[in-house]
C-alpha cells in the first residue's frame, strides 16, 4: 500500500516542503530508499526499524520502497526518522492514511523509539504555519525553541510511541501555548561586567559608543591591560534583541545545530570569538554544503577577533565584503547560499611584536621597522572599515587600589545604549535601517545635520589627513552616535572632534 | 575432517531439520518443500503460515561453546537464501505473496524461532 506524509528539508537557513512516500507490497523482504539521501538519512533505515520495535509497534515483512520528494534535491541530517516510522505504519496498513492528513513530522529517532532534538524547527514551525499545515510534529527538545511561534499547532513528542497514539486518538498530545517573547527576555546578568574593570576610561567610552550605533572598533594595547576582557564586557552592554532579530538569529544557529538540546529561543546577542588559527572558510562560511561561517552566527552581534594580526591575511580580507554589505553568497559546485552577516567587529591587537611600543619608559624592544611590519599584517582596507580604534593602555596601580571609585556597571551603560538605539529605530522608521553604522551617504545629508563649527572641523580634518569618501562617511556616522548618546539632534562640533579622533588614533602618532 | 566425520556432522544436520519441520507442523505451519536447490543456492524449509510464505534457515548446535547458531547464518549465507527464495518464488509463480525469512536454531533439547531474522539487501546503493 501507498502512503505519504509532509516533512521538511533545509537549504540553508531557508525551509523546503519534503513529501515522504512509502510504497509497501509483499514479496521478497527489503527495504531501499530512494530521493537524494545523504548518509544520515540513509542510515535512518536501521534507526527506524529498531524505533518501530522497540515502541512496540511490530511491522508486517514487505517489501519497502521509502522515497524523499523532490528526488532532485539532496536531503541531509536525521530529521526524516519519524516521517519514514508514520509513512511506514500507514504504508503497512497499521494505521489510517487519515491520522496524518495535512499535518507536517519532524525529528530523528533513537533506537529505543525516543525523539531527539531536529535542526531547524524554529524555521520548519514558521514554514509550517505559512504552509497552513493542520499541526507540526516535532521532538520535546525543541519546545522551547519554537514556543514564541502561534498561529499553528505545535505537538511537541518525546517518543515515536506518543506520537503514534496519539494519531490513533488513544492518547493526545496538547498543542504548545504560544508564549509572548517578552517573557523569555529573562535578565541573564551577563558573565562579564564593566564595574570589574578599573580605570581605561577612553576604552569604555569607546564600547560604548559602538553599542549604540552598531560600529566597528579596534583596540590597541600592551599584554595584560585587559582588551579581551572589555570585549568580553559587550553582550552586557549590548541592545536587547527585537523579536524580528531574534528570530532571524535563532533560525541560523538552528539550521546549523548550533542550539544546545532543550534550549529555548536566543535572546541574548551573539558574541562569536573565533581563534586567530580560523580559515577563512570557517570565518564566511563553505564547506561541501555552503554551511554558514563565524561572521554568520555573529549576525545581530558582535564578532570578537583577538590577536588581529595573528589571523592568516587571507581570512581577514575575506571579511571584507561581508562586513561592508552585512550579508554574505557562498557558492560552492553543490550549492549557492546568501547569508546574513551584519555585526559589530571588535578587533583587539598588541601595538608591536613584543607588544610595548608606544608604553612609557621605552619598554618596547622591537627593532625598527618591525612595529610597521607588524601591523601592516592588517591590510590597508580592512583596517578602512573600523571605524574607531582606540589606545588601551596598561592599567594604573592607582586605578586597581581599592580606595579608587567603583567603576560603573554594564547595566548603566547598557541603558544609555538602549536610549541612543532607541532615538535611531524612532529616526529610522520605516526606511529599513536600524542603526547609524547601517546609513549609506544617500542618506546621510538628510538624517545628519551638523552645526557650522562641528561642519567646519569635520571639513578640517579632512583637508589635513587628506580622507577618502568611505572614513570621511564613517567619522559623520560615529559623530551621529555620539550625539544620538548625548541626546542631541544636532551634531556638535565636540562630536565630531570626538568621531575624528577615534579613526585618526594611528595617524596621530 | 575426515569422511567419517563429514557424514556424522550431515546427518546431524540432517536430523536438526527434520525436528524442526515436525515443530513447525505442530505449531501450524504447512512445510512446502525440504532443501530446495537451485545451482548456486539452497534453502532448508518452505512453508506457509497463514497467507505468509516463510524460508526458514535450520542451524544446529550440540553447545553453545563455538558461538551461536543463529550467529553463523552469515550474509553470504542469507545472500544464498534470499536468491533461492526469488528462484522458488518465481518457479511458482507467487512473486507477489508476503514473505519472510526464519532463523531456526537447534540446540540439545531446545529450538528456538526467529521471525524476519533477515530481509534482501538494498538494492539501490
Amino acid at each position: 500500500m501507498f502512503a505519504r506524509v509532509m516533512s521538511y528539508g533545509l537549504d540553508g537557513v531557508e525551509p523546503f516542503e519534503v513529501t515522504v512516500e512509502v510504497n509497501y507490497t509483499g514479496g521478497v523482504p527489503s527495504f531501499d530508499l530512494v530521493g537524494l539521501p545523504d548518509t544520515a538519512v540513509k542510515e535512518s533505515k536501521d534507526r527506524v526499524r529498531s524505533a518501530l520495535a522497540n515502541s512496540g509497534l511490530r511491522l508486517t515483512p514487505g517489501r519497502v520502497t521509502v522515497n524523499l520528494g523532490p528526488a532532485s534535491v539532496r536531503k541531509c541530517g536525521s530529521l526524516y526518522d519519524l516521517p519514514i516510522a508514520l509513512a511506514m505504519m500507514v504504508g503497512s496498513g497499521q494505521m489510517e492514511p487519515e491520522a496524518v492528513n495535512g499535518m507536517m513530522f519532524v525529528g530523528e529517532l533513537a533506537l529505543d523509539g525516543t525523539l531527539r532534538q531536529a535542526p531547524g524547527a524554529l524555521s520548519g514551525a514558521l514554514f509550517a504555519r505559512e504552509r497552513l499545515a493542520a499541526a507540526l510534529v516535532l521532538p520535546a527538545d525543541n519546545a522551547r525553541e519554537v514556543a514564541c511561534v502561534d498561529r499553528v499547532p505545535l505537538l511537541a513528542a518525546s517518543s515515536l510511541r506518543q506520537v503514534v497514539d496519539h494519531l490513533t486518538s488513544r492518547a493526545r498530545i496538547e498543542p504548545l501555548v504560544p508564549v509572548p517573547y517578552e517573557s523569555l527576555r529573562a535578565a541573564a546578568p551577563s558573565a562579564h561586567d564593566l564595574r570589574h574593570v578599573r580605570g581605561q576610561y577612553e576604552a569604555k567610552r569607546a564600547l560604548e559608543i559602538m553599542a549604540a550605533g552598531g560600529h566597528n572598533l579596534l583596540m590597541i594595547g600592551p599584554p595584560g591591560s585587559g582588551k579581551t576582557m572589555l570585549a568580553r564586557c559587550l553582550p552586557g552592554i549590548l541592545p536587547d534583541m527585537s523579536f524580528e532579530e531574534a528570530l532571524e538569529v535563532t533560525r541560523i544557529h538552528s539550521a546549523a545545530g548550533e542550539l544546545r538540546a532543550g534550549g529555548a529561543m536566543l535572546t541574548e546577542r551573539p558574541f562569536r570569538a573565533p581563534h586567530h588559527s580560523a580559515s577563512a572558510v570557517s570565518l564566511v562560511g563553505g564547506g561541501r554544503d555552503a554551511s554558514p561561517g563565524e561572521i554568520t552566527f555573529a549576525h545581530h552581534g558582535v564578532l570578537f577577533l583577538d590577536e588581529l594580526p595573528e589571523y592568516s591575511s587571507h581570512a581577514l580580507e575575506t571579511l571584507r565584503q561581508p562586513l561592508e554589505d552585512g550579508f554574505v553568497s557562498v557558492t560552492r559546485a553543490r550549492a549557492h547560499r546568501v547569508y546574513p552577516s551584519r555585526v559589530m567587529l571588535a578587533a583587539a591587537m598588541n601595538p608591536c611584536k613584543c607588544g610595548y611600543h608606544g608604553e612609557e619608559g621605552g619598554r618596547c624592544k622591537c627593532p625598527p621597522g618591525d612595529v610597521q611590519r607588524y601591523r601592516a599584517r592588517v591590510s590597508g582596507p580592512l583596517l578602512n572599515r573600523i571605524d574607531m580604534r582606540v589606545r588601551v593602555g596598561a592599567v594604573h596601580v592607582e586605578d586597581l587600589s581599592s580606595a579608587a571609585p567603583p567603576a560603573e556597571s554594564s547595566e548603566a551603560v547598557r541603558q544609555r545604549v538602549q536610549a541612543a538605539r532607541d532615538r535611531q529605530r524612532k529616526r529610522y522608521a520605516g526606511s529599513g535601517i536600524f542603526t547609524n553604522a547601517q546609513l549609506d551617504s544617500s542618506m546621510i545629508g538628510k538624517l545628519c545635520p551638523m552645526s557650522a563649527d562641528a561642519d567646519e572641523l569635520l571639513l578640517a580634518a579632512a583637508a589635513r589627513y587628506s580622507l577618502t569618501p568611505r572614513p570621511y562617511f564613517r567619522i559623520i556616522k560615529v559623530s551621529r552616535t555620539i550625539a544620538d548618546l548625548a541626546g542631541s539632534d544636532l551634531i556638535g562640533e565636540e562630536h565630531v572632534a570626538e568621531a575624528v579622533r577615534y579613526r585618526m588614533l594611528d595617524e596621530a602618532r | 575432517m575426515d569422511n567419517e566425520a563429514r557424514k556424522e556432522a550431515r546427518d546431524f544436520g540432517r536430523r536438526a531439520e527434520e525436528q524442526t519441520a515436525a515443530w513447525l507442523e505442530k505449531r501450524g505451519y504447512t512445510i512446502l518443500e525440504r532443501n530446495y536447490r537451485t545451482r548456486e543456492s539452497e534453502a532448508d524449509i518452505v512453508a506457509r503460515f497463514g497467507d505468509t510464505l516463510a524460508f526458514i534457515e535450520v542451524k544446529a548446535r550440540s553447545s553453545a561453546a563455538y558461538g551461536l547458531a543463529r550467529e553463523a547464518v552469515t550474509p553470504r549465507k542469507q545472500a544464498r537464501v534470499v536468491h533461492a527464495a526469488r528462484s522458488w518464488l518465481y518457479e511458482h509463480g507467487m512473486l507477489d505473496e508476503p514473505v519472510r525469512f526464519d532463523v531456526v536454531e537447534v540446540y540439545p533439547g531446545r529450538i528456538r524461532h526467529i521471525r524476519n531474522a533477515f530481509e534482501a539487501p538494498a538494492e539501490a546503493a
